[in-house]
């Protein structure tokens, strides 16, 4: 269990960074006038997805023994 | 899609700022702050001395270095040349402005009412009331408040916000209404000329087609939009000579 | 504040939570410091950054960038060696370093904080800033990686770091009856010292180690990349800003932690815990950061000099013989100095904690004196265009807030020493016997 979670926090959070990364900058933009990420709020994303391998250390040392 | 240039004829300037006057009234920009700038040079020993001139707006560059290192997109080129600021969404950090070769860009390093002279002129004064009427600056075109462009952002004008980065807009409040920007219209020698650069009638490409134009600082890469003829390049032996003395 | 005053008869060890009358004297010093510093942002803020000698490049002759981002590029760099040492030692179980962990843990997130501080205060619209970052962040722009990978990566991973590194320590002290027995028990958060837990803690502490040295190797090169990348400065542009920006960081940041470390000795009645082995390590890592960090002065140097870009040279002069030849001379001086007092140890094998204090001040004030002269010349003197050579010098403004800065920093350490042991209590030693 304790295992499962960290796993798929660490897998999930490499993956949101991975989007919000490729969300944030603008690749295969139509036009030079459009420099913006493709949705507002991507690097959000990105920021979420450190937390939460972050988080997953934090989790796999914290979470109580009837977890394991 | 119209793609706008400016040309500068060197053989015809003759270094009387016009142009700088016309931007800072049309653009309201504060004290100090010159987003058309003429460098006065000079060069060789007296007496053998020559001055030239060339005048400096911001290139809008093709390839803006500025516009890569902005951490926020509010440096942004627009599918028409221009290169904006959006007041609206810069947050400070001057990076553009170090990232560009041609020291073109301005903080605003106080608020607009501030920068607006204030020192140099009271304008409580009683005299000077007959004459404005009572009018207190800041002075606004109320042109630069409104959005423009298919992103529709707050990019025209200068002296918005104090915190945030400025530069020549090419006057994107006038060519939006199909006109030239206010240096170009202001400059009695016809030295500066604008115009699209894609439509093989206008002024500027006839001009482009009879004389073989050169950039500045080609070596940086950046590609300028803007574009000049005659003349020749600046070198470091070059001296700027009259540089403005007004201080923010 | 959480910091509890005399507990009578008290039994944390390591002098925490007992405030003396010097440590009394010493946070209100720095409150006031700080306080000042505030006093003079806060000028800043209603006026405008006119109130500071920042000014535009070009017509204006000034530097755009001051004080403020030298001071977060001196910060950033400092942060870098702190949690590097401690995560080496766990890896390679540097037995001799361990005391000094939580010291070196402390040094990073100190000075990420008041480092990326800094940022924010040099930014036109501070709270603008945080909040576009997070909507529009571009990773084109090199500071991505100073407000997304060190401020959301590295200051949060180091945290985590420190208070999972202390996990064990503070389930010690929680047991301890005092003021700060609730702190003390949030952080040991049920902590039991079974078996399996300290199996866990182990492994996590090993991979967060394995993982974090990387990141924050990533992610402070972008700090000279923000200056690197700049074909239109001269002085900025080159491919050697990001490993040169790691050398000196490596050099100020061990030189902080090696007198931070003999103050806690200090603090701590001299004690055997800090022995003389720890700082024969740290005096041997200092000599090799600080010899490549000269190493890397002289080659910048010599390329400048001999460059054959008109404008490279012209802005060597102005090092050599202009007008900031001064603080040219006096940082290579003062690094070569640093340098020669190691080496003069390293030759002796003797590490005195005296000198090695001297050598490290010496050391940190070059970096600090070199981080401002890659910032600022460039900026007044290497303008393409011919405009007026312009000219910078901070105001006292700017050297209010700095100071409010490094009060803040201490600040912050010393609460920390008088809310926690700062030496570990148990062996941390086999962090990776089983992982
Ligand atoms: S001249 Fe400078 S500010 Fe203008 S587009 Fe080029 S790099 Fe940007
Ligand atoms: S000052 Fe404004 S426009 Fe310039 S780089 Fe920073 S956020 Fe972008």
């Amino acid at each position: 269990m304790r295992r499962t979670i960290t796993v798929t926090l660490v897998v999930a959070g490499l993956a949101l960074m991975v989007i919000g990364m490729l969300a944030a900058a603008p690749w295969g933009a139509e036009s030079v006038a459009d420099g913006d990420p493709t949705f507002t709020g991507a690097p959000i994303l990105f920021v979420l997805g450190i937390g939460s391998v972050i988080g997953a250390a934090l989790l796999y040392e914290l979470l109580p023994d009837r977890f394991e | 899609m119209a793609k706008y240039s400016m040309v500068v004829d060197l053989d015809l300037c003759q270094g009387c700022r016009a142009c700088t006057e016309a931007c800072k009234i049309e653009n309201n920009t504060g004290s100090g702050i010159f987003w058309m700038h003429v460098f006065r040079f000079e060069e060789g020993e007296y007496p053998e001395t020559k001055m030239s001139f060339l005048p400096r707006p911001c290139q809008h560059c093709d390839n803006a270095p500025c516009v890569k290192v902005c951490p926020v997109g509010a440096r942004f080129k627009r599918e028409d040349g221009l290169v904006l600021t959006d007041f609206d969404r810069c947050i400070g950090c001057r990076y553009c402005e170090l990232a560009c070769p041609y020291g073109v860009n301005y903080f605003t390093w106080q608020s607009p009412e501030k920068s607006h002279y204030q020192d140099v002129v009271d304008w409580e004064d009683d005299d000077l009331a007959l004459v404005t009427g009572g009018l207190v600056p800041p002075y606004k075109n109320p042109d630069l408040d409104l959005k423009y462009g298919e992103e529709q952002r707050y990019t025209a004008g200068g002296n918005h916000a104090k915190g945030v980065i400025e530069k020549c807009t090419f006057c994107v409040q006038r060519v939006e209404k199909g006109m030239n920007p206010a240096c170009v219209e202001t400059c009695p020698v016809n030295a500066l000329i604008f115009g699209d650069t894609d439509s093989p009638d206008s002024p500027i490409s006839h001009y482009l087609r009879v004389r073989q134009p050169w950039r500045l600082l080609e070596e940086a890469g950046t590609h300028p939009r803007v574009m000049y003829v005659g003349g020749k390049p600046p070198n470091p032996s070059l001296k700027e000579i009259e540089r403005p003395k007004a201080e923010v | 504040m959480a910091v509890a005053t005399q507990t009578s008869g008290s039994l944390l060890p390591q002098g925490v939570g007992r405030i003396t009358r010097t440590w009394r004297l010493f946070f209100l010093g720095m409150i006031l410091i700080a306080g000042f510093g505030l006093y003079a942002y806060l000028r800043e803020v209603s006026s405008g950054m006119i109130v500071t000698n920042m000014r535009d490049t070009g017509t204006m002759g000034g530097a755009p960038w001051g004080l403020y981002v030298v001071m977060v590029e001196y910060f950033i760099g400092v942060s870098f060696a702190g949690i590097v040492i401690a995560a080496v030692s766990r890896v390679f179980r540097i037995r001799e370093l361990q005391p000094i962990s939580r010291i070196a843990e402390l040094l990073t997130v100190g000075s990420l904080m008041v480092g990326l501080l800094a940022v924010l205060i040099d930014l036109g619209h501070p709270i603008r800033g945080v909040v576009n970052m997070l909507l529009y962040a571009r990773p084109q722009s090199p500071f991505f990686g100073t407000f997304m990978l060190v401020a959301m990566g590295v200051l949060p991973a180091s945290l985590v770091y420190l208070y999972l590194g202390a996990r064990q320590d503070a389930a010690v002290v929680a047991e301890q009856p005092s003021r700060l027995q609730r702190l003390h028990r949030l952080w040991a958060a049920g902590y039991s010292d079974t078996e399996a837990e300290r199996l866990r803690h182990r492994k996590v502490m090993f991979w967060l180690s394995v993982g974090i040295v990387p990141l924050i190797v990533v992610a402070l090169s972008t700090e000279g990349l923000v200056f690197g990348i700049q074909v239109g400065r001269p002085g900025w542009f080159g491919s050697l800003q990001g490993p040169d920006f790691l050398v000196l960081a490596a050099a100020s940041g061990l030189a902080n932690l090696l007198v931070l470390t003999a103050i806690v000795r200090r603090l701590l009645g001299n004690t055997d815990r800090i022995g003389p082995s720890v700082f024969k390590w740290l005096g041997r890592f200092l000599l090799v950061a600080a010899a490549a960090a000269l190493y890397f002065m002289i080659v910048e140097l010599i390329t400048l000099m001999y460059a054959t870009p008109e404008h490279e040279r012209l802005l060597a002069d102005e090092l050599i013989r202009g007008s900031y030849a001064w603080i040219f001379w006096v940082s290579i001086a003062l690094m070569a100095a640093g340098l020669v007092l190691l080496l003069v140890q390293a030759g002796t094998r003797r590490w005195q904690i005296g000198p090695l204090v001297l050598a490290s001040v010496l050391i940190s004030t070059a970096a600090l004196a070199e981080r401002y002269l890659t910032v600022i010349p460039s900026q007044t003197h290497a303008t393409l265009l011919p405009y007026e050579p312009g000219s910078y010098f901070p105001n006292w403004i700017e050297f209010a807030v700095v100071a409010g800065l490094f009060a803040l920093g201490a600040l912050l350490i010393g609460l920390f020493i008088k809310a926690f042991p700062i030496l570990p209590l148990t062996d941390d030693e086999e962090v990776i016997a089983d992982a």
